[in-house]
């Protein structure tokens, strides 16, 4: 065995940090057809504070497109033999800048006490809340709770009429 | 990507020998179907002959009755045309439609028909405009020249020179893009004549390719409206149905675009 030093250590702060948000979806749904459009759409975030804020909105509009993506076009699909049947962009549906709204985004600011500068996390927010707030606007406008996702117009069209 | 010999003649007459004479030739025009499957290696043809380049293969012109769009015009080209846009406006509107600005300044009329995807636009128009094909041989009627997925009435080696288009009293078209690839998940184009006659021509949705669709037809020939066809019932039999759309959502979308297409028809 060669010889060498090893050492370890394990921070544990007072306490980890909790963002909050609320995020809201207005959108339109094509009963002819079952596609979705959006109208408005509004995040508001507390990440504590916010050192870059830029940076910090181009981690929000990443995590609300992917979010969006999960709520209405991204799926990874098998056939029953196992073959990926969605293995190229002319099948997956990777969210593009036509299938998004313009962003509204708002901050508060309640500084996290457990760290010096009083950041929380923020990069996944967005694709946390926008999944929800899409899904939730369809279904209250369809009046249909069974909706799976990602909730393509194939599917949005068979949950009005059934 | 195999090796090949690339050719790029100046005439169709060229063109054609050079296919002759080649062991497994293939001609290109856009590229956008036979340059991925050969950078995949599923063709590996010993010669492509660009027909891109040909001058008697481009262009736009008003005849008697309607326009000529020669073979290797781009779908930019027909979406642009002041000549396409006063004659058939469905059609420069169809045009505009296809993939995004890098494919339409590629992509031409003649390759669209003759590869004939089962979801791309063209064979739509074509088939319910009763547009004529013109080759290097002969002229086809949209009614013999559509076989079948990726299949056609064209001779191995044949050359789509022009395609000639009848001006209509109204022609509308509609589509309904596949989210991903955003060919047409399905899309419809209704014509009706001068004489009165309507043609529906559907692409996207039947499981061999591009369709007229007779009971629109019918009810628009009674009463050309959008309310005309609230009754029609478009049976789901024979429609393709994968990840994107199921045979019942498309014969859904068959009547949903005719409708929204004899719309815009006016």
């Amino acid at each position: 065995m060669e010889p060498g030093l090893k050492e370890g250590a394990f921070y544990d702060p007072t306490n980890f940090t909790f963002p909050a948000g609320a995020y809201i979806c207005e959108l339109e749904v094509d009963s002819g057809t079952g596609k979705t459009s959006f109208v408005n759409f509004v995040a508001a975030d507390d990440f504590g504070r916010l050192i870059n804020p830029m940076i910090v909105e181009g981690q929000v509009h990443g995590g609300l497109a992917q979010g969006i993506g999960q709520a209405l076009l991204e799926g990874a699909v098998y056939d029953s033999s196992g073959q990926l049947v969605t293995a190229s962009f002319m099948d997956y549906t990777m969210p593009r800048a036509d299938d998004l709204p313009s962003f509204k985004l708002s901050h508060t600011t309640t500084l996290c006490p457990g760290n010096p500068l009083g950041v929380k996390g923020c990069g996944e927010a967005g694709a946390i809340g926008a999944s929800a707030a899409v899904i939730n606007a369809i279904t209250d406008a369809i009046g249909n709770n069974k909706l799976e996702m990602p909730a393509t117009p194939d599917r949005v069209w068979h949950a009005i009429h059934g | 990507m195999y090796e090949t010999i690339y050719h790029r003649p100046p005439s169709v007459d060229e063109a054609a020998a050079l296919f002759a004479k080649g062991s497994e030739s293939k001609y290109l025009a856009g590229g956008h179907t036979l340059i991925p499957v050969m950078k995949q290696r599923l063709a590996a043809p010993s010669d492509v002959i660009d027909l891109g380049k040909i001058k008697e293969l481009i262009g736009i012109e008003p005849t008697g009755d309607g326009i000529m769009i020669r073979g290797a015009t781009t779908h930019y080209d027909v979406a642009s045309s002041g000549t396409v846009q006063n004659a058939i406006p469905a059609l420069a509107y169809l045009a505009s439609l296809i993939g995004d600005p890098a494919v339409r300044h590629r992509g031409t009329i003649g390759g669209s028909l003759a590869n004939n995807d089962p979801a791309a636009d063209y064979p739509a128009a074509v088939l319910a405009l009763g547009a004529t094909v013109k080759t290097n041989k002969r002229s086809i009627s949209a009614d013999d020249f559509f076989k079948g997925l990726f299949s056609t009435a064209l001779d191995d080696g044949e050359i789509i020179t022009a395609v000639s288009f009848p001006v209509q009293a109204k022609a509308g078209y509609s589509k309904f893009n596949h989210p991903a690839s955003r060919f047409a998940l399905t899309g419809v184009f209704v014509a009706k004549t001068p004489a009165g006659d309507v043609r529906v021509a559907a692409t996207g949705a039947s499981q061999d390719g591009v369709m007229r669709v007779p009971a629109i037809e019918a009810a628009l020939t009674a009463n050309w409206s959008a309310g005309a066809l609230d009754s029609v019932n478009i049976s789901a039999g024979g429609l393709m149905s994968d990840i994107h759309g199921s045979s019942d959502y498309r014969a859904n979308l068959i009547k949903v675009m005719a409708q929204r297409a004899v719309a815009a028809a006016g």
